[in-house]
């Protein structure tokens, strides 16, 4: 796949071959002509600085091959932000990293060719060998509007082709265009991009020739908008769609989940029988294939999700949904699509990070990106069982509803206000400069082909699973060693398994870490082995279960819930005392609420905003806002049952 | 909506904001007081004085806006709205029309 | 027509000195733009930027000084073309100007589409408004031939002169209706390859 040496911060160009750039609006079909011509040779990466990407791969011709690098849509190429400043230094070859393509092809919806021919100007504006594709040409004639290719291509001076690129069609021409990318005409008289009246002249004087009819609108969209975006029949679809979106995740993914889970489990068993016991069949079991399943277990959830918002994509109705939301997002600074991203991150923060590459706003992402982790992710969810079951009894109620539910879906709630909140204040302070003013385009409703929808789910989960899946594998691991090392086994040599359990884990680098750890967290009430929980959780909450778990049945492998109600403070200050009162649960579940506790969130964030600067600052950020909170909760819950 | 009476010498005060759903409209002036990058950005959209423009529908809780421009539909908010000032609909000879 | 509603775009010919300036929003002629250039025109002439000026049905064609290129010229000529047309007083087509248009269009837009299916078309007379075709070929006897053509010709002349008439040669319009069969036209979905002109 990278034949040409893809890293992350630079793609390369293959040695030898005509370099043509694909440039083009949002939602025309550039993308799908791109996947079309490339197939599986393109590779993504960033350009230095910003958040944007391209891609870049290889096009077979008929005689040959040309490299194509896909550009970041835009409607203009007068910049408005840093991030639209490097596609235009790309273009003008003031870029290091990237020279300046040999050919344009300008890729323009034939449905909207009065705005699109704007940027079709400025490319020809450029002095590159210049070619035009048309796409949604189907489109166009069946709403009624119709363009003469021939003409076109003669008042523009340059070859046109055109295509339906989502189904494929012109392609082929498209190959044999490509051929011929070094011998496409360049514009000679350039359009008079500076003088906005001679623009709108040439504009219509090209079109005129062209004998282009404007598309009416499209009939089906209208009627199916009439529902979708009233404001009582739509806000309830809204609704219902979100709620499907719920329940898919829990309902669908669940028992997926729980397959993989037993299949795992059972290698477990299969590890333990046949390798034996001592330290290999251990790590075998416990780390690899423990920590493998831990992250495959994920992806029935993170296919599922990926599968439902790029179908809702492709489809159109994201759009929608973020023109009804937009007015609620706005009071935080985002912007309607910003609840995609948020909404996701209820599931798993990792996608709804990814979903924001949607939107224009270099800030806003980046301002999304920082406050989409505090939504209450399914991680959490374990966690706050656990240790919701410790706080409130199982038969408390509350009116009609049970307390623990009414617990939990304040966390959610919880979760829900503080990613707002923090997202506004990231807008005011931080990230205050450089705003775009707000738009949003609404495409017709188009049929998804399965392929778009395919390719839109395969990527990112395989992303996923190599660079986010090795880093849960090494974690694992390495808490592993630190659990289970020194491994004491003289003084072991006597005690029965879960008392030798106990004192390894007591005795091992993650206690004696536990133990130097302790002061830090003393104020909270948490002692040393909620500690080791802690510190093991910073990799993936779910971690702090499994590790509680392991202490508990340590004490006792009876009833583990029972044994972590037990569980005194072996020393210090409060020895003797129960360990998990209630500030003390209060505090630990507002930590978890607040506290960045997942590699594989930071790995993304890291790759999102193409620096470290930001999962740093995440990390910080959200440590303070975790310890704070938690000793308000711990001090308060105090004040509340004295 | 404000008739405008003649072109150039009294401003229409009536703006994007102002045309109601289902109505069209003619954009006489995009406001660049504030910010040229926001005018550049809306004319690359599609509004750009002398295009019509057709208010197709708005958010149930009045932003943003819905507009049908050169082909194609766009939301915009309140505020943007606001900046972009119009007349009523003046038969204007547009070319593509066949 | 509003004058002050012109649109334009130029179109390099084949000899690249020489730019047309397709003009949108006039149908007239401007076959006198040679003898009496605009302010902005004459003055670029004498200033050996242009060194020829021409006009036709809708359009304009200037010719560059040798030495001079597109890229510095061509915001100049832009203006002085539209300050031309700006102040031009539309006038009636003449017979002439019918037919040279009239075989502009022909040559580029109808006669190919002929070609490409084995049969030939041409002009034998230019009267009025109307222009009388020759349907030669694969073309002759062929009555989806005879109406798809014609109907391409009259619409192609119509955004000029929106009086124009084509007819065949030897026939009258109301006789040559066609007697059904299929239709000819070539299929939307075709892909055309694009070629300069």
């Amino acid at each position: 796949m990278s034949c040409h040496g893809s890293t992350e911060s630079g793609v390369g160009v293959l040695e030898g071959t005509v370099e043509v750039a694909l440039l083009g609006s949002p939602n025309t079909g550039k993308s799908s002509l791109f996947n079309r011509l490339t197939g599986l040779s393109a590779a993504t990466g960033n350009y230095p600085g910003v958040t944007v990407t391209r891609s870049r791969g290889t096009a077979r011709t008929p005689s040959g091959s040309v490299t194509v690098t896909d550009l970041p849509g835009t409607y203009s190429l007068e910049p408005a932000s840093p991030d639209e400043e490097v596609v235009l230094d790309h273009l003008e070859g003031r870029l290091e990293s990237d020279a300046a393509p040999d050919a344009l092809l300008v890729v323009l919806d034939s449905t909207t060719l009065f705005r699109s021919l704007g940027l079709c100007a400025e490319a020809l504006a450029l002095g590159h060998p210049t070619a035009v594709v048309l796409t949604m040409v189907d489109e166009l004639r069946a709403r009624g509007g119709d363009v003469d290719v021939t003409a076109l291509s003669r008042a523009l001076g340059v070859p046109v082709v055109e295509t339906v690129a989502h189904r494929g069609r012109g392609i082929e021409d498209v190959r044999e265009l490509l051929d011929a990318a070094a011998s496409w005409p360049v514009a000679l008289i350039p359009p008079p991009c500076d003088d906005d009246a001679q623009l709108r002249g040439w504009i219509r004087s090209v079109l005129d020739s062209a004998r282009y009819r404007v598309p009416g609108s499209s009939v089906a969209t209208s009627r199916i908008d009439r529902v979708l975006l009233h404001p009582v029949w739509g806000s309830l679809v809204f609704l219902a769609v979100m709620f499907g979106f719920f329940q898919v995740i829990f309902t669908v993914a669940a028992p997926i989940q729980d397959a993989v889970q037993g299949v795992f489990d059972h290698w477990g068993e299969l590890a333990a029988t046949n390798l034996g016991s001592g330290f290999f069949a251990d790590f075998v079991g416990t780390a690899l294939i423990g920590g493998v399943g831990g992250v495959l277990v994920f992806l029935p959830q993170i296919m599922l999700l990926y599968l439902m918002i790029s179908v809702l994509e492709a489809v159109g109705y994201m759009s929608r949904a973020a023109f009804l939301m937009d007015r609620i997002m706005a009071r935080s600074g985002l912007d309607g699509r910003a609840f995609v991203a948020m909404l996701s991150s209820t599931a798993c923060a990792v996608p709804g990070i990814m979903a924001t590459r949607t939107m224009p706003s270099s800030r806003d992402r980046i301002a999304t990106i920082m406050s989409a982790p505090l939504m209450t992710c399914s991680a959490r969810l374990p966690v706050y069982l656990v240790l919701i079951a410790l706080l409130v009894p199982d038969d408390a109620r509350l009116g009609p509803f049970s307390m623990q539910g009414a617990a939990l879906f304040a966390m959610y709630l919880l979760g829900g206000l503080a990613s707002l909140t923090v997202a506004r204040v990231f807008k005011a302070t931080l990230l205050r400069r450089g705003a775009l003013p707000f738009y949003l385009e609404m495409p017709p409703y188009r049929l998804p082909t399965l392929r778009g929808i395919l390719r839109a789910v395969w990527v990112p989960v395989w992303m996923f699973v190599r660079k986010v899946g090795t880093i849960i594998l090494v974690v694992t691991a390495v808490l592993w060693v630190l659990i289970n090392f020194p491994a004491r086994e003289a003084e072991t040599a006597r005690m029965d398994e879960a008392a030798a359990q106990s004192y390894v884990m007591e005795n091992s680098f993650a206690g004696a870490a536990g133990k130097a750890v302790e002061p830090v967290f003393e104020p909270l009430g948490f002692d040393w082995r909620v500690d080791i929980g802690l510190i093991g959780s910073f990799a993936a909450r779910e971690v702090f279960v499994s590790t509680m778990g392991q202490v508990a049945a340590a004490e006792d492998p009876e009833d583990p819930g029972d044994a972590l109600r037990q569980l005194t403070h072996t020393h210090g200050p409060h020895q003797g005392a129960q360990v998990f009162t209630a500030p003390t649960i209060v505090a630990l579940m507002l930590f978890f609420a607040f506290a960045m506790q997942c590699v594989s969130t930071l790995a993304t964030m890291r790759r999102e905003t193409n620096s470290w600067k930001w999962p740093a600052l995440a990390v910080a950020y959200m440590f303070v806002l975790a310890y704070g909170t938690a000793w308000l909760g711990h001090w308060i819950t105090g004040l509340v049952i004295s | 909506m404000k008739r405008s009476k003649r072109e150039s010498s009294a401003p229409s005060c009536a703006t994007l904001c102002d045309v109601k759903p289902g109505e069209d409209a003619c954009i006489t002036l995009v406001e660049g007081a504030l910010d040229p990058v926001v005018r550049r950005r809306l004319g690359a959209l599609g509004f750009r004085e002398g295009e019509q423009v057709t208010c197709l529908r708005r958010a149930p809780m009045g932003s943003p806006i819905l507009f049908r421009v050169c082909g194609a539909e766009v939301c915009l908010r309140k505020e943007q709205a606001r900046s972009v000032r119009v007349a009523e609909q003046t038969p204007e000879p547009v070319a593509a029309a066949s | 027509m509003n004058p002050a509603g012109t649109a334009l775009h130029p179109e390099v010919q084949k000899d690249r000195a020489v730019a047309r300036w397709i003009l949108t929003g006039r149908s007239d002629s401007f076959a006198d733009a040679s003898e009496h250039p605009g302010e902005a025109l004459a003055r670029l002439l004498a200033e050996d930027v242009l060194v020829a000026v021409a006009g036709g049905v809708g359009w304009i064609d200037t010719t560059l000084a040798p030495g001079r290129t597109w890229q510095e010229a061509a915001g100049e000529v832009r203006s002085a073309v539209t300050e031309h047309v700006a102040g031009a007083v539309p006038h009636e087509l003449t017979t002439e100007d019918l037919r040279r248009l009239a075989h502009t269009v022909l040559k580029r837009d109808v006669a190919p589409i002929a070609g490409a299916h084995g049969g030939r078309i041409e002009i034998s007379a230019v009267e009025g408004h109307t222009v009388t075709v020759v349907l030669e070929g694969a073309c002759h006897g062929c009555p989806a031939a005879k109406t798809t053509l014609q109907d391409r010709f009259r619409t192609a002349l119509r955004q000029w002169d929106p009086q124009a008439d084509v007819v065949e040669a030897g026939r009258s319009a109301a006789t040559a209706a066609p007697t059904g069969g299929r239709s000819w036209l070539p299929f939307p979905g075709r892909i055309r390859r694009a070629r300069d002109a």
